[in-house]
Formats: C-alpha cells, sequence, structure tokens
C-alpha cells in the first residue's frame, strides 16, 4: 500500500497492541505480582479470605456478605478491615 | 474522632460503605491528621494492587451445568417430613408476621363457631332428654276409645304432661347419618267418661268391658247394665248388645257374669232363634247348675219348638244334677200333646 505521498506504510506498526503478552516485561511483573497476592491471600483465615474476596472481587454489599455467613453487617466489616491490615503488612514490602 | 475509628472507616469508604454524614466526618479528620491520610493512601494502593491478580470468572457453560447438577442433586434428596417442612416454614416465617392479626382473627371465628355450635347441641340434647328419651315421639292413643263429642258425655283427660303409659312401639327408623332416631309408639291414656245409658259412645264402651275386660266384677257391672237396658226394652239392637250378652253368656269364665246375661236375654228367647239356641246351649253345657236351671225356666215358654224339646229330652235323660232332669221331665211331660 501507498501513501499520497508514494512512500510505503507498514499498517501493522499503526495498530496498537494492547494484548497482555505484547510487553512480556510488564506481563511478567504482572503474573509476579499476582502470585504474591495469591500467597498473601492463602494468609488469611478462610472466613477473612472470604469476606475480602467477596467484597473487593465479587463487590457484594457488606450486609449481603453477612447474611451469606450468618453473622451481622458489622462483623462483617471488622472482618474486612482485619482482612485489609494483614494483606497490607503482608504487601508491604511491594511497595 | 480517633484515628482508630478512622482506620476502620477507611476500609469501609474504599468499598463504598461508609453514610455521607460518616464521608463527610472522615474527610475532616483526614484533612487534619497526616497519619490517617497516609492510611488512606495505603489502602487505595492495597486495592489497587489487589486489582492486579486476575480472577477467574467461570464459563457460562460450566455455571449451567453446576446449576443443572445442583438441581438434581437437590431433587435426589428425600422428601422431607410435614412437621419438617412446617418446622422450617415456621422458623422463614417467624420474623415476618404480617398474618398475625389476621390469624388472630381467624382463631377468634373459629372459637366462636365451635362454642355456640357446642351449646346447641348441648341445649338440643337437654330439651330431649326431658321429652323423654326421644328425639320424636307421635303418640296416639289406642285402647282408649276416642270419645265422641256429645252433650252429656263429658270427657276428662288425665293431666296433661304425667307421662302416660306406653303400650307399645310400632316403628323405628334411624336418619342416615346421624343420632337421631325416630320412634312411633303409642300410650295408653287412663280417661274418664261420664254419659247416659243410652249414649252410644257409653254402650259400646260397655260391651268392650263386657268382653275384653280382665276384672270380673268389671265385666259382671257392664254385662249386669246391658242385661237391665234389655229388660227395659230400651234399644237392645241383635247385633248390638244382644251380640255381646250371648257371647258373655257362652265364653265368659265368672258363673255370675253368665247369670247377668242370661237374664238380660230374657226377653228375646220366644223371638230370636239365635238367643234360643244360646240359651240352649248354656243349658246343654254350662258347667253351673244354677245357670242351667235359669236356661230351663227362661225355656218354658217355648216348648213347641223341636230343639228345645230335644234339648229338654236329653237334659232329662243325661242331665248329672237330679233337679234339672226332674224340672225337664215336667216341662216336656206338661206338653205331651205337641211331641
Amino acid at each position: 500500500m501507498v501513501d499520497h505521498q508514494g512512500g510505503e506504510i507498514d499498517l501493522l506498526a499503526s495498530v496498537s497492541d494492547d494484548r497482555s503478552f505484547s510487553n512480556p516485561a510488564k506481563e511478567l511483573d504482572r503474573k509476579v505480582l499476582g502470585e504474591k497476592i495469591q500467597l498473601a491471600l492463602e494468609k488469611l483465615t478462610p472466613r477473612e479470605r472470604m469476606v475480602f474476596e467477596l467484597k473487593h472481587y465479587q463487590g457484594l454489599r457488606l450486609r449481603v456478605i453477612g447474611e451469606m455467613l450468618n453473622t451481622t453487617e458489622e462483623t462483617a466489616k471488622n472482618t474486612l478491615f482485619r482482612a485489609t491490615k494483614k494483606l497490607r503488612a503482608q504487601l508491604a514490602e511491594l511497595r | 474522632m480517633n484515628c482508630e475509628v478512622a482506620h476502620e472507616r477507611i476500609v469501609a469508604a474504599a468499598y463504598g460503605e461508609l453514610g455521607d454524614e460518616q464521608t463527610h466526618e472522615l474527610e475532616r479528620h483526614i484533612a487534619g491528621c497526616s497519619d490517617c491520610a497516609a492510611e488512606r493512601e495505603q489502602m487505595l494502593a492495597l486495592k489497587a494492587l489487589a486489582e492486579m491478580l486476575p480472577v477467574e470468572e467461570p464459563s457460562a457453560n460450566l455455571v449451567a451445568r453446576a446449576r443443572l447438577r445442583l438441581d438434581e442433586a437437590l431433587d435426589a434428596l428425600p422428601p422431607r417430613r410435614w412437621y419438617e417442612r412446617l418446622g422450617q416454614r415456621l422458623k422463614n416465617n417467624i420474623a415476618g408476621l404480617q398474618a398475625a392479626p389476621v390469624a388472630a382473627c381467624l382463631l377468634l371465628l373459629i372459637g366462636a363457631g365451635a362454642g355456640s355450635l357446642g351449646s346447641y347441641q348441648f341445649a338440643r340434647n337437654r330439651a330431649a332428654h326431658t321429652a323423654g328419651g326421644v328425639q320424636t315421639a307421635e303418640a296416639s292413643a289406642v285402647n282408649a276409645p276416642a270419645p265422641t263429642p256429645s252433650a252429656q258425655a263429658q270427657v276428662q283427660a288425665q293431666t296433661q304432661g304425667v307421662p302416660a303409659e306406653i303400650a307399645n312401639v310400632s316403628s323405628i327408623v334411624r336418619k342416615p347419618n346421624s343420632h337421631l332416631v325416630e320412634v312411633r309408639y303409642n300410650q295408653l291414656v287412663p280417661q274418664k267418661t261420664e254419659g247416659s245409658l243410652d249414649d252410644p259412645a257409653i254402650r259400646r264402651l260397655l260391651m268392650m268391658a263386657s268382653q275384653s275386660s280382665a276384672s270380673a266384677e268389671v265385666r259382671g257391672d257392664s254385662v249386669a247394665l246391658l242385661a237391665d237396658e234389655c229388660k227395659a226394652g230400651h234399644s237392645c239392637q241383635a247385633a248390638g248388645i244382644r251380640a255381646a250378652l250371648m257371647a258373655a253368656l257362652r265364653y265368659d269364665k265368672n258363673a255370675s257374669v253368665r247369670e247377668k246375661a242370661l237374664a238380660g236375654l230374657e226377653p228375646y228367647v220366644a223371638q230370636d232363634v239365635r238367643v234360643r239356641d244360646a240359651v240352649l246351649e248354656a243349658l246343654m253345657n254350662d258347667a253351673a247348675p244354677k245357670i242351667r236351671t235359669a236356661a230351663l225356666n227362661i225355656l218354658e215358654p217355648v216348648e213347641g219348638d223341636t230343639s228345645v224339646r230335644q234339648v229338654l229330652h236329653s237334659v232329662a235323660d243325661t242331665d248329672e244334677n237330679p233337679y234339672i232332669r226332674t224340672v225337664s221331665r215336667q216341662v216336656l211331660s206338661r206338653e205331651p200333646e205337641i211331641q
């Protein structure tokens, strides 16, 4: 393909590639980070992990989480607080 | 607000779980507290960091299969007993008792209904008891003849309300699917009547008494009254009183009753053949010599009848009483020319 000045154009170069494997270094960082988060999560008690994942990854309301775990909203909130504290302690060296 | 509370609220705020008012308070606190501002920075950093962990969304196919198998597993569970289900339902609904007022009204209505029904039954049973233990009774008096309305006859029933003797039970019908029984029975109601001897109702009573009364005295009284009527010539018809007297003469067990009947028949021996036959039978067969003698005396005026003569002959030959034999011979010898 030729442009109006007669020069050849590399079409592929103009297509942005934001797929993860397009940047191997970034991808590696991401993977390592993920493993570390995974490890930190595994250090939590099952209940703390459940509350954190339901809140953070599923986005459920604390009231709903409390009902699911047969406790009150207040207890769920305290559990979430403990979980974030522990996670921050675990992941402190990453920042 | 101290920092400890603020730290908790920072977490809640980071996940959007803090109310507007509390968020405002928190903002004011953080504005004047560098420690808590740093805390919030760390919290948001953690939140951003945790986002780095990729969350695997399960494929729709897997979710569908899991749901299907879950349904099957639930279906395969043995059905729970009704009381278990009831308990579960009660437990589920215990918080939401919106229906409580309705249920209370329903209970009240049921209670009132049951109460009135019960008292109605009770009252009915008591009424039936006082009425003699039967639900329906259609009493009719038999044996006590119905009094005829008459100027002279004055009938007085026994005082109302006194239970009359029950003569017999004629039918019992049970109403289907209930405790009700219909019993038809007849009562003997003692009654009293007064009237002249010419009154047909009184005469009927007397004739009935002459035949069916258990007491010989009553039979004797009634037969004597009827015999007097016949002697006096007061409408002593062949079918009525005379027949009753003849029946008394033939069949009554009491000799004095038979004697009275015989006396009543005396005026008709000459004119009524059937009376004559009855008297002849009495002369032949009666057990009491007194009756046979009376019959012999009565028959004297009608010796001309051949049957009378035959009877007189046989009586003269066979009667066990010597006096009767003698008298009958005398009667026969008095009229030899007739033969």
